[in-house]
């Protein structure tokens, strides 16, 4: 929500005012996230300075940020403390006699990149304002590790040394040039538990869902809907439906291939079912993964951490702009309601062995993945990847991202639900089929699967880019994070596969991915 | 990799939820802090791989080891 840059000498002078787009205190600046959905503030008590940065909810006045509020001790120490409790996204920045503090909310929708050097504290949820500092020759094993081995973690750690994610409800202290990250308390979560006699499941995951849609101010007119035409989009559009009728717009990314026909059908039926006005669609194969022309081949500022589909994600979203989209709901979170605990799994994989490829550096700290995580969090952790994956990109483009199956009380209750109800998404499907919904949409005999149109990008774009940098030069190479003789035999064989059986090592994809995003985001 | 077990603490109490939402119930919550293969190998299966969002484009690859 915020992007900032505190010197000492701004902090110390204190002398904060609003320009008409962010406060200033000589050098120092706090430049807010400015949209219809959040609101900013600046408190001080003559003491202490703190902006405060949160989600609307439907009865909250407008939040346009001004010029700093004086306000006496106690309610400003109530301002923060309800900041702090709120229930949606919030971020809290502090300046007090303990030095600067940033603090992420529950949700980190946005999470901010924080680093501190040379007397200066710079922090954004934008990634890319903070080039001088990512610099690919100081990057960190460890995280490196986690990424190439599909070990994914939520953590402080980035790829970048010296650069921090602030995770959900964590603390980052700045104090005599000293950037300290503090993690909270596990979060709690809970077992499963009996249900009553006649208890009417679905009706309550409805009612729920229906209020976590609506927790937010928005204009329903100014919403859209992601919808893949699986079951997690497909119940927050019920959801949307009957909180917000006959408002939304509709837009899906259709995957082509063998799902050519049946996935616009099954949008179609739910565009029908819950009464969408609009709907807009995007033909993934049109923008392919490091396609000609897309965000990746232009050079664009595309992360490590960003969306894999960010081509196609970022035509969808140039079609939702000029649409007059400011809020973007999406499934996000999920597959995550679904999840089965430890002792609920019939079925417990084993590690394999690292792939050839896999360099030294990596093989040397592969095995300290785990070291230096984020404790239990409240959202879960892959959900919470899942937001610093997809909604940097829609921040960039205006568009405040909206994940009801995130939502900390819907997935309490499904922790709650009996395993029959979590497995296969049944609660899910059920609820479907009880509004109406057809076969074809509650219980598909193919789901749509992105992996064929994946497999195809890697064929015609990915393997080309890899070949190149292998040729001209690869940071993961160069740096040994990749053997490049390996790897370049894996492609051989990757493109054997492809002659023969159509389908590809998306591994491939990970690296590349990982070796651009690294070009592109480092400074 | 994955090893830790569950930290189960006592029934605690229901706190400010939903009343109603609690009615489907036979019993009150038991609260735990979840254990790593809970929080990363959430749909089961193999608990070092990252297992992404089925939909990601590296969930469902039959091939992606082919080393």
């Amino acid at each position: 929500m915020l992007t900032f840059r505190l010197t000492e000498t701004g902090v110390t002078a204190a002398q904060w005012r609003w320009t008409g787009h962010r406060w200033e205190s000589q050098d120092s600046y706090i430049e807010p996230y400015r949209h219809p959905s959040l609101s900013h503030d600046m408190v001080t008590d003559g003491a202490s300075t703190a902006v405060l940065s949160r989600e609307r909810r439907p009865d909250d006045p407008s939040g346009d940020p001004g010029p700093p509020r004086v306000m006496p001790a106690i309610a400003f120490r109530h301002a923060l403390d309800e900041t702090r409790s709120w229930s949606l996204d919030r971020t809290v920045l502090l300046i007090d006699s303990r030095g600067v503090s940033a603090e992420a909310g529950t949700w980190a929708v946005a999470p901010v990149f924080i680093t501190a050097r040379e007397g200066t504290l710079s922090g954004s949820w934008d990634i890319n304002e903070l080039r001088e500092y990512t610099q690919a020759d100081r990057l960190v094993d460890r995280e490196m590790a986690r990424l190439l081995t599909w070990r994914h973690r939520y953590g402080h750690e980035t790829v970048w040394e010296g650069v921090h994610r602030l995770t959900e409800r964590s603390t980052a202290l700045w104090q005599d040039r000293q950037l300290t990250l503090n993690y909270p308390a596990p979060a709690y979560h809970t077992h499963p538990r009996r249900l009553r006699p006649g208890a009417n499941v679905l009706e309550a995951f409805g009612k729920v869902l229906d209020s976590a849609v609506a927790r937010r101010a928005v204009v329903p007119e100014n919403c859209a809907i992601e919808l893949s035409g699986g079951m997690d989009s497909s119940n927050v559009a019920a959801s949307l439906s009957h909180v917000y009728p006959g408002k939304l717009v509709a837009a899906t990314l259709l995957l082509g291939g063998r799902f050519e026909i049946i996935h616009p059908h099954r949008c179609a039926i739910m565009i029908d079912a819950f009464s969408f006005p609009h709907s807009l669609t995007v033909p993934v194969a049109d923008h392919l993964p490091f396609g000609p022309g897309g965000v990746r081949a232009e050079g664009g500022p595309v992360s490590p951490y960003d969306d894999p589909w960010i081509e196609a994600k970022a035509a969808l979203t140039t079609d939702l702009k000029a649409r007059g989209v400011t809020v973007s709901f999406g499934g996000n979170g999920g597959d995550e309601l679904g999840s089965l605990r430890e002792f609920e799994q019939t079925t417990h994989g084993t590690a394999s062995p690292l792939p050839q490829w896999i360099g030294p550096r990596v093989r040397a700290v592969a095995h300290e993945c785990e070291e230096g995580i984020a404790p239990a969090t409240v959202v879960h952790e892959a959900t919470l990847r899942g937001f610093a994956s997809r909604n940097a990109h829609l921040l960039r483009n205006g568009l405040w991202p909206v994940s009801p199956l995130a939502d900390p009380e819907l997935i309490q209750f499904c922790e709650w639900l009996p395993r029959p109800w979590r497995e296969h998404k049944t609660v899910h499907r059920l609820r479907l089929a009880g509004l109406g919904l057809s076969l074809d949409v509650v219980s598909p005999l193919n789901n749509e699967n992105p992996a064929e149109v994946l497999d195809l990008a890697i064929h015609k774009n990915v393997i080309p880019y890899l070949k190149e940098r292998l040729r001209i030069g690869s940071i993961l190479a160069d740096s040994r994070y990749i053997a490049p003789d390996a790897l370049a035999k894996a492609i051989d064989h990757a493109e054997t596969l492809w002659l023969r059986s159509r389908q590809m090592n998306r591994a491939l994809f990970k690296i590349a991915a990982l070796e651009h995003g690294l070009h592109a985001s480092s400074g | 990799m994955l090893t830790n077990s569950y930290a189960e603490t006592d029934v605690d109490l229901i706190g400010e939820q939903v009343s109603e939402i609690h009615e489907i119930f036979a019993d009150l919550p038991v609260f735990v802090v979840p254990s790593l293969r809970d929080r990363y190998s959430f749909l089961g299966g193999d608990p070092d791989i990252d297992q992404e969002r089925p939909g990601a484009p590296l969930s469902e690859s039959a091939v992606e080891r082919e080393e």
